[in-house]
């Protein structure tokens, strides 16, 4: 019986080697293991035997029947295997077709400036305040150092809008379309108490229009009221700023300029980013790009919101959005920002 | 302005350095706060161009009308071809040589003229941009050195540098301002101007008499009568100092007067005495209605609030801005009084903008002029109008001053000052550096007594002086430290933030932001809105308001603020589509402005304005893009969801805006209140627009959706038994909103009933006239249990068989 066994065991063998897909070897399974299977018909005259033989055929016929189905299972394996792989070679595509999600769209070049501008100076704790495009002449001017016929407002050529009182007179209404984000130092100086970080963007408006004006433009204006504060603070500050803006190896330096809310005030300019100062046509050879106006906060500003000076004191800083994004992003025309060409707005993306 | 250096060089200051090295004196005065924004190098403009002799004159061998000329040129003989008849061999040139560029960026090389090489060009004066027209080439003198720079034999060696004079520093819109100021920062000495002239027998006090009736407003009035001058045209030098000054030349009299202010800064006038009636001048305030016909021709009628020099019978100068026609110099005029005074800064100002009269007079005026400047210019112009028009001077002169100017007396306090600037000034260089200012400065130590020059108005206070060491000194030497500050609790204006999260969710939805200017076009804005604007009830804002109008608007384009901001997207949508972009995506968030009843009198609120137009291109999946309007309008409900806002809704407008499509419109509902609209252009305004394609868009009032805003998310637990739906396809009359229904189920269907999405609608064959089926999805959950499908079932029957009878529908 044994030797019919191992007969039986090799011919199974044989046949499981030869099989070709998972439909022989199941036939073969059935064949051999089965109910009615070769190896269980076999083992139906097991009680023929002596209890001594039964045992050791017993086992050899439990070893056969496991090495058979572990022989039949690894090839059975390796038949999914082999039909699945065929099956996935079908349903190829081709990776290199375009994919499909809605387009995303962008985020306004003026804009992006105009929040990293407030981000960066939001590290170094200063809070966006904004304020109205229409604004009275008073905070707009004289509480900025500027009263009626001072010289400096010709610098600031000023839309006045007819506020319905003085619309027949021919005089101008004491309310104009801000000419600088300034009055919001003002708004905030008047209801706030200091100690004060704030940064103001926002449209401002100038009568003046050329290629490189627009009449509506964009500012952003920062102010540091506290208690001790001083010039080489301000230049610190703005160094900060540039560096983070356009690139760690820039540097600032300040010019002497003036404007009235301010004494000493200053032109700032930055290490040209582009060029990184050797000269080229964004800083028109000099190696420098002016990019803020600044200054320590006027004594008559102070005066004008009931601040007590110089208990407090502080600084004041001003610059261009759209200068901003020039020589950040290289923009060649300041017609692009309020055209709202698709093909020029999809550039700045998200 | 534009300073010269050679004028600079005539007040005895040494600037010879800058003579090869302009650039030099720009960086000096730019890092001292007078920007020098543009530099002419004369002489660098005629390089290559010398003088010549024609050595030989011959006939060009191929053309009549042409000569051929042999030319010294100094370093070699030159053959150079010739179009101009007037020149003979000796005569001496100006010869244009291989390398130079003459004025229109004309650039001179060797060249076959005809078939006859010519290596150069004899100039004409017109070529070399000296006058606008001239006959034949220069003839220059026979004395002229061959081979010698044009510039420096024409004298045309000058520098001119453009100086951009902020308005506090009036004291340098002067070439002598601009010395006093290099001599202050670098230490070199000037010459003070002496003017010595002969005087002659006549009294100006007999002449004429002066008086000031407004002291206020005329602080020093100076004046002397010059007689017998001869008027006629300014000697060369004086011609080209002006020219070259940006001012025109007019006669050697009102010349004279010019190229004193542009020299000394103070503004001088000319009258014609003869033309001064009852002898008398007075300055005083205008009456109102009084008329005036000013120098260039301008009837002016005085308001009243002016000053004026008025002389026996009217008006015959507006004070500081401008002289009168009838008294100014004429070929005519023989006796002169000149004036020299001062005029209040603010009214000369007022009046120059009043009557939209600006002048170099004015411009200084309402800047400042030095109070003690005035007789050294009166001297100075009788001088030259004694040497350059043969007047004789008046041995007296006016000088009513009335009211001496203070100086004020500032205590600088050292400490003080080094403090606010970051770093330390000593007290000896302090001292220093003020009194090269010009100031008279006392005590020591820390503190300071400073009494600055009459010159110098702008500085009042110690912070004035502060800017004057740091200029010294230079703005390079300032410290970078970064401020040690208080820490304090300060939050962003809420709604910058909002904003820019708006902004940012819209932009990942496919939408571009634009941005377009506030100032808009009155015009097109009544094109777009018409008649039935639609209020705030309707629309979630009022459109029939008045507009905010701009009281000197650059042009009719630009005439008033914008009252809604969908007009400007759609000229945005126009410019898009006719460069070919047919489909596209914008938003813009922006205030708006409106004139407003009561309180304050205007308005200004921030909208949300988004446009969709054109058809999307399908691409290789054939996935069908949305109608517009619902892509415009699942882009603002993801925005409401994704702000948590509890409720929203899109129901018709009671009442469409003309501008939207009657069938394919509806205001937007959040939380019960009317937040904006949205819809499809109507057709016959995009017609009258030029529109040529379907445009979906909506205004939203963000003052209205951000006064709740932002939300505080609050957590909730994942449910933990699952849920079960169940769907119905109900027929719906095509009166009744879907949202209705859907609304209408999900009430019916209990607490149990989470969701009820619309998931199909079929209209068509098989339906009822006028009804349209829809298939509703309900999502029922119990937070407690697992439900039966038997107790769904029933909640669900129960539920449809409620609508059904509420909403008089049937179950398809």
């Amino acid at each position: 019986m044994q030797s019919r066994m191992n007969e039986l065991f090799a011919e199974a063998k044989v046949l499981i080697e030869k099989a070709t897909s998972s439909e022989a070897l199941y036939e073969v399974k059935v064949k051999f293991l089965g109910k009615q299977g070769s190896l269980s018909v076999l083992l139906k005259e097991l009680g023929k035997l002596s209890p001594e033989e039964r045992k050791s055929v017993g086992k050899s016929a439990n070893e056969i029947k496991e090495k058979l189905e572990s022989l039949i299972n690894s090839k059975s394996e390796n038949f999914k295997t082999a039909e699945l792989n065929k099956k996935l070679s079908g349903e190829k595509i081709d990776v290199s077709l375009p994919g499909h999600a809605p387009q995303v769209g962008s985020i306004h070049p003026l804009f992006k400036v105009n929040k990293e501008i407030c981000d960066i100076f939001g590290r170094l704790g200063f809070a966006v305040r904004t304020g109205p495009h229409v604004e009275k002449d008073a905070y707009n001017f004289d509480a900025l150092n500027m009263p009626a016929d001072h010289p400096a407002r010709d610098l600031q050529d000023t839309f006045y809008v007819k506020d319905g009182s003085t619309q027949d007179s021919g005089k101008l209404s004491q309310w104009v379309l801000r000419t600088h984000t300034s009055p919001v130092q003002i708004r905030t100086m008047l209801t706030e108490k200091p100690p004060l970080r704030v940064i103001s963007p926002g449209g401002v408006y100038r009568s003046d229009s050329d290629t490189s004006h627009s009449p509506h433009f964009h500012q952003v204006e920062g102010l540091l009221i506290d208690k001790n504060v001083s010039m080489a603070d301000l230049k610190g500050v703005l160094a900060f700023f540039a560096k983070e803006f356009f690139g760690t190896e820039i540097k600032v330096r300040l010019r002497p300029s003036y404007f009235p809310f301010v004494e000493p005030g200053a032109e700032v300019d930055a290490s040209c980013p582009l060029c990184k100062g050797a000269g080229c046509s964004m800083c028109k050879g000099s190696g420098w790009i002016e990019i803020a106006g600044c200054g320590m906060v006027h004594p008559e500003v102070f005066k004008a919101v009931n601040l007590e000076y110089p208990t407090w004191n502080g600084f004041a800083f001003g610059m261009g959005i759209e200068r901003m994004a020039v020589v950040k992003y290289g923009v060649s025309h300041i017609g692009h920002f309020s055209e709202n060409d698709l093909r020029f707005l999809e550039t700045f993306k998200l | 302005m534009k300073i010269s250096l050679k004028l600079l060089s005539g007040f005895g200051i040494d600037l010879s350095e800058y003579q090869g090295n302009p650039q030099k004196l720009a960086d000096l005065l730019t890092n001292a706060g007078l920007e020098v924004e543009d530099i002419r190098d004369a002489s660098r403009q005629f390089n290559h161009v010398v003088v010549g002799k024609i050595l030989e004159k011959n006939k060009h061998p191929n053309a009549d009308s042409l000569t051929l000329c042999l030319v010294d040129t100094g370093d070699k003989k030159r053959r150079i071809v010739c179009g101009a008849k007037n020149h003979n061999a000796g005569d001496m040139v100006v010869a244009a040589l291989p390398g130079a560029v003459l004025p229109g960026n004309f650039a001179i090389k060797v060249s076959k003229i005809r078939g006859e090489e010519s290596e150069g060009m004899l100039c004409s004066e017109k070529e070399l941009g000296l006058k606008s027209e001239s006959e034949g080439i220069l003839i220059l003198p026979a004395n002229a050195p061959v081979g010698e720079p044009i510039a420096k034999y024409l004298k045309m060696d000058d520098i001119i540098f453009d100086i951009k004079v902020t308005p506090n520093r009036a004291d340098c819109l002067s070439h002598f301002g601009v010395v006093r100021e290099i001599s202050a920062l670098t230490g070199k000495p000037y010459q003070p101007l002496i003017t010595p002239f002969e005087e002659g027998r006549d009294s100006t006090k007999k002449l004429v008499k002066v008086s000031i009736e407004d002291t206020e407003r005329c602080p020093r009035y100076a004046g002397r009568a010059v007689k017998n001058v001869k008027v006629g045209p300014s000697p060369q030098w004086l011609v080209q100092a002006l020219e070259s000054l940006g001012l025109r030349s007019i006669n050697n009299i009102v010349d004279v007067t010019n190229y004193v202010m542009m020299t000394l800064g103070q503004p001088l006038h000319a009258f014609d005495l003869a033309k001064i009636r009852g002898a008398q001048i007075t300055v005083r305030g205008a009456v109102k209605g009084e008329k005036f016909k000013t120098l260039d021709d301008k009837e002016l009628s005085f308001q009243g609030t002016e000053l004026v020099i008025a002389d026996g019978e009217g008006p015959v100068a507006l004070a500081g801005v401008m002289g009168g026609l009838d008294s100014g110099i004429t070929e005519a005029t023989k006796d002169v009084f000149i004036e020299s005074a001062i005029f209040n800064a603010a009214s000369v100002r007022r009046t120059s903008k009043l009557h939209g009269l600006e002048s170099d007079s004015s411009y200084r005026f309402s800047r400042g002029v030095d109070p003690e400047g005035v007789i050294l210019a009166l001297n100075r112009c009788c001088q030259l109008l004694a040497d350059f028009a043969s007047g004789s001077v008046c041995s007296d002169f006016y000088d009513i001053y009335p009211r001496p100017v203070s100086r004020p007396r500032i205590e600088l306090d050292l400490k003080f000052i080094s403090a606010r600037l970051g770093f330390v000034v000593d007290s000896a260089e302090a001292k220093k550096i003020l009194e090269r200012v010009g100031c008279a400065v006392s005590g020591s130590g820390d503190k300071l007594l400073v009494n600055p020059p009459p010159f110098r108005s702008d500085l009042k206070l110690a912070e004035d002086l502060g800017e004057e060491l740091l200029r010294f000194k230079g703005f390079a030497g300032i410290p970078e430290t970064l401020p040690s500050v208080t820490a304090f609790f300060q939050s962003d204006d809420k709604d910058f933030r909002l904003e820019q999260r708006l902004s940012e969710l819209f932009a990942s939805l496919g939408y571009s932001q634009a941005v377009n200017l506030s100032l808009f076009s009155s015009e097109f804005q009544k094109k777009v809105l018409q008649d039935k604007r639609g209020g705030a009830r309707e629309i979630g804002f009022d459109l029939d308001v008045k507009n905010i109008e701009i009281t000197n608007p650059l042009n009719n384009e630009l005439d008033i603020l914008r009252v809604a901001l969908f007009p400007s997207l759609l000229k945005n949508v126009a410019h898009n589509f006719r460069h070919g972009l047919t489909r596209g995506k914008l938003f813009e968030i922006a205030p708006v402005f409106a004139m407003k009843a009561g309180g304050e009198p205007f308005s200004e609120e921030t909208h949300l304005s988004c446009v969709v137009w054109g058809e999307e291109p399908g691409d290789w999946l054939k996935l069908k893009s949305a109608p517009l309007f619902y892509e415009l309008k699942g882009a603002l409900e993801n925005f409401l969801r994704t702000w948590n806002f509890k409720s929203f809704k899109f129901q018709p407008l009671k009442e469409t805006p003309s501008y939207l499509h009657p069938g394919q419109s509806a205001q937007v509902l959040v939380e019960g209140k009317t937040a904006g609209f949205i819809g499809i252009l109507h057709p016959a305004r995009a017609a009258e627009l030029d529109l040529k394609t379907e445009i979906a868009f909506c205004e939203l009032n963000l003052k209205t959706l951000f006064a709740s805003q932002p939300r505080a998310i609050k957590s909730k637990d994942v449910p933990k038994f699952p849920s079960v739906e169940r769907d119905v396809a109900l027929l719906v009359g095509n009166d009744l909103l879907a949202s209705d229904v859907q609304g209408e189920l999900l009430k019916a269907a209990g607490p149990l009933a989470k969701e009820c999405v619309l998931f199909d609608l079929y209209s068509g064959e098989n339906l009822p006239p006028n009804t349209r089926s829809i298939a509703l999805r309900v999502t029922y959950q119990d937070p407690t249990k697992t439900l039966l499908d038997g107790d769904v079932n029933a909640l669900h029957q129960k539920a449809v068989q409620a609508v059904c009878s509420k909403l008089h529908l049937s179950v398809r």
